[in-house]
């Protein structure tokens, strides 16, 4: 009965073509396998610990050995080698695969004792923002925790009410509060986006060869005949077919790659399929566009490689799009990634309502309506192609 | 090697890539159009005024200083005020702004009191380079009053001034950034990037010749130009890529380095060499790999998509020890990850060449594993290609799309 139903009768072929091709095969089942087991295998650890550190104490007294050991205490370091006077210190890095490293001035202690400042020097490998700033981070804490207990032995025999001690030494305690991956873990951090980047990939280029690949295949006609030469029913089957491979994919993302991977999923999967939705529909329309507008489909692969590849960069996940100059935040905000993303966030890892997302749901909304403008120009650029005149024998 | 053979070789390569739009695209457009684009979106190298917002409940003359000295420093714009907490964490969920300040009723009395007088800062952690960024200026802020309360104790006990500035603060701490002084995103990336733009190029335009050679069955032909030597065939198929690339490669280093303000801190002289290795070792590989597609377009799906786990697979953004052994291993095999250490060390760090003899002697190592991979593969290409000797050979020109 369904046969009836041209959409129907497009959609069908449109899965059984598509089954058919390596191209689908490759896109939607080994790269997916591959790239995506790769990248989780590769953030797998999550958060880092255990950073290597170096110090070299010129003091050697019992506060050096206290601040040492606070380092070894704390969960961010691992203290891998102690460095000697003759050591260079600019050599550390590279000779003892540290990220860090700890410069206990001489004569530490004894200048604690005789109240004179005394300054610890870190020292961080900053070609790696990532060790650069949990250095940083923990190394101040840590001093901070040092500095304050002699100030409290400094401050005691002066006399200061004990319950005004804490508030001297530090009266503005900031409390803070991590929302959105408080675990600071990489792997929920960076494998959704990057998958969810490639996905967006796979869907665009396996869209943009849906009509030319038709032209080049000398199948159209049969298009044809299945659609009965509506156009609308043509576009439509093609963007169910790919909608079930793509969700398929999604399937794979959400279903397999994240559990094996330990990453939890919040926020309202309703919200979230809705996201998945749009970016999906949007990246088959703007890619039905492309396949319409350029008939040799390595053109049309090229312009979707080349528009798509940036997108992960151009999103704002690892660098924001408001430090980014003028011209470069339109393009981020011309790909349906960086927009996609900022919805995805709110509601993957914020745990926020559905009308929180909205501003990102029309959003996408417009990149659907630009592409059946796409798909407009393209009918009317390649309008021999789309309506071919059948041949009539001659008299 | 007959070098008559190879010129006739790279003149219809030349041929096939002005032909080839796709090629053409991918050699020529897309390497300045990425490093344009990428160059210049890192070119302010960190991110400044990131949007905070303000739930201020004590209204006092104390907490307005305080967020004025906040809003005073570079990283930080408090750009929203709310009224209370619930508004303030909806412009978070709207990502108004990407955290707030939770300024307490009785602040400032606290604050007189010199009891402590805890202020709450909210993160929108879903980014980590906004949230870092605030964490480390809120503390910074809140670390200067820590020093103004200390000193005005050991002031009101008669201590000098200038003595009280010193017990205020008995251990300090230093942090200098080594390599990359402001620690920003810029300078940590792009040096990387720009390589790795010229990897994935190299790497798809290779490989849609190689599967336009086999879809043009113009692999036989060459075969027999090349008079079934494999040294001949392979130098005339990729000396045009790597012409192309050491000129890409000399203006990543004499043009794009110094617009964007990337060092070179090592032997140019050194760092032209190793990455003469490298893209040797690369064409080497990309061809191996191409050869095996034998459809263009097939070529450049599987190729795009593999841009993303390579440059996370070398090592660069988090650190090869912490991933999987097999991962590790993966990574070693492929030239990009031994020359980014190289790089990161000679151009970035300095240091001196017994630092990386290492990497250098395994880029030696892939080179080898390269051709001994390419030798195997074209003879294997020219056997089962001779099987079909009894068909001739059209001669062509070139090799249309």
């Amino acid at each position: 009965m369904l046969n009836h139903w041209g959409t129907y009768r497009v959609f069908k072929r449109e899965l059984w073509r598509l089954a058919q091709q390596k191209s689908i095969r490759n896109l939607f089942i080994i790269m997916p396998l591959v790239t995506f087991s790769l990248l989780g295998a590769i953030y797998y650890k999550g958060a880092l610990r255990e950073i290597p550190i170096a110090v070299y104490d010129n003091d050697n007294s019992t506060l050096s050995r206290i601040y040492i050991r606070s380092l070894e205490a704390s969960s961010t370091f691992k203290v891998s080698h102690y460095l000697t006077s003759e050591d260079v210190i600019e050599q550390a890095f590279v000779k003892h695969h540290v990220e860090g490293i700890f410069y206990i001035p001489k004569d530490f202690h004894k200048n604690v004792l005789k109240k004179t400042p005394t300054s610890i020097q870190v020292y961080t490998n900053s070609t790696n923002i990532v060790f650069g700033n949990l250095i940083y981070r923990s190394a101040v804490q840590i001093t901070q925790l040092v500095s304050a207990s002699v100030l409290v032995k400094r401050m005691a025999p002066l006399g200061i009410n004990p319950s005004k001690l804490a508030g001297t030494i530090l009266p503005i305690p900031v409390n803070t509060r991590a929302i959105g991956n408080p675990q600071y873990n990489y792997s929920y951090y960076l494998i959704p986006g990057l998958s969810i980047v490639l996905l967006q990939m796979i869907v665009f280029m396996a869209a943009s060869r849906a009509f030319n690949n038709e032209w080049s295949q000398n199948s159209y006609h049969s298009l044809v005949a299945a659609s009965k030469g509506r156009i609308s029913t043509m576009i439509f089957g093609k963007y169910v077919a790919l909608s079930v491979y793509s969700f398929g994919l999604c399937g794979f993302v959400l279903a397999i790659l994240f559990p094996v991977f330990h990453i939890p999923i919040y926020g309202h999967i309703g919200s979230l399929a809705l996201l998945l939705f749009l970016l999906i529909s949007a990246n088959i329309f703007l890619g039905f566009g492309v396949s319409l507008l350029f008939k040799k489909e390595v053109i049309a692969l090229d312009l979707a490689i080349i528009y798509n590849s940036p997108a992960f960069v151009f999103s704002g996940f690892t660098f924001p799009i408001w430090a980014m100059p003028w011209f470069n935040a339109q393009y981020a905000n011309m790909i349906p990634f960086t927009h996609f993303l900022t919805g995805f966030l709110k509601i993957y890892q914020l745990d926020t309502p559905i009308h929180f997302i909205w501003p990102e749901v029309w959003k996408l909304l417009v990149f659907v309506g630009f592409a059946f403008i796409l798909i407009i120009a393209g009918i009317t650029l390649n309008r021999t192609l789309m309506f071919p005149v059948e041949k009539k024998p001659a008299l | 090697m007959n070098l008559k053979i190879i010129w006739q070789l790279i003149q219809k390569e030349a041929l096939l890539v002005l032909n080839d739009k796709s090629i053409f695209l991918v050699l020529f457009a897309a390497p300045i159009f990425y490093f344009f684009l990428m160059g210049s979106t890192y070119v302010k190298k960190d991110e400044e005024n990131v949007s905070v917002g303000v739930v201020d409940l004590d209204h006092s003359q104390s907490s307005r200083a305080f967020l004025n000295k906040l809003n005073a420093t570079q990283k930080v714009n408090l750009s929203h005020t709310y009224t209370n907490a619930l508004e303030a964490k909806n412009g978070l969920s709207r990502f108004d702004v990407q955290g707030y300040i939770n300024i307490p009723n009785g602040f400032e009395k606290k604050l007189r009191s010199k009891a402590p007088s805890p202020i709450g800062l909210v993160l929108n952690n879903t980014r980590f380079l906004p949230s870092n960024d605030i964490n480390k200026a809120v503390n910074l802020v809140a670390l200067d009053y820590a020093q103004d309360s200390r000193k005005a104790f050991f002031k009101s006990k008669n201590i000098a001034p200038e003595l009280a500035e010193d017990y205020a603060d008995p251990v300090s701490i230093a942090v200098h950034a080594v390599y990359n002084a402001n620690n920003n995103y810029g300078d940590f990336l792009l040096p990387f990037i720009l390589f790795l733009i010229l990897h994935q190029m190299l790497f798809i335009g290779l490989a849609e010749s190689a599967a336009s050679d086999h879809e043009q069955k113009a692999i036989k032909r060459d075969f027999q130009t090349s008079k079934h030597n494999v040294l001949n065939y392979i130098i005339g198929k990729t000396s045009l890529y790597f012409i192309l690339f050491m000129a890409y490669i000399l203006l990543v280093f004499l043009v794009v380095f110094p617009i964007l303000d990337l060092p070179i801190q090592g032997n140019l002289f050194q760092l032209i060499g190793v990455t003469t290795l490298f893209l040797t070792a690369t064409i080497l590989y990309s061809w191996f790999f191409a050869s095996f597609f034998t459809s263009q377009l097939r070529a450049m799906e599987v190729v795009a998509l593999t841009s993303y786990p390579i440059f996370l697979i070398t090592g660069i953004t988090w650190p090869i020890n912490q991933m999987p052994l097999f991962v590790q291993y993966i990574a070693n095999l492929i030239p990009l990850k031994p020359f980014f250490v190289i790089l990161k060390k000679l151009a970035l760090m300095g240091t001196e060449t017994s630092f990386f003899y290492t990497d250098i002697i395994q880029l030696f190592g892939l080179l080898l594993g390269a051709y001994l991979l390419v030798y195997f593969r074209c003879r294997y290409l020219q056997k089962t290609i001779a099987d079909d000797t009894a068909k001739p050979v059209p001669i062509l020109e070139n090799s249309p799309n």
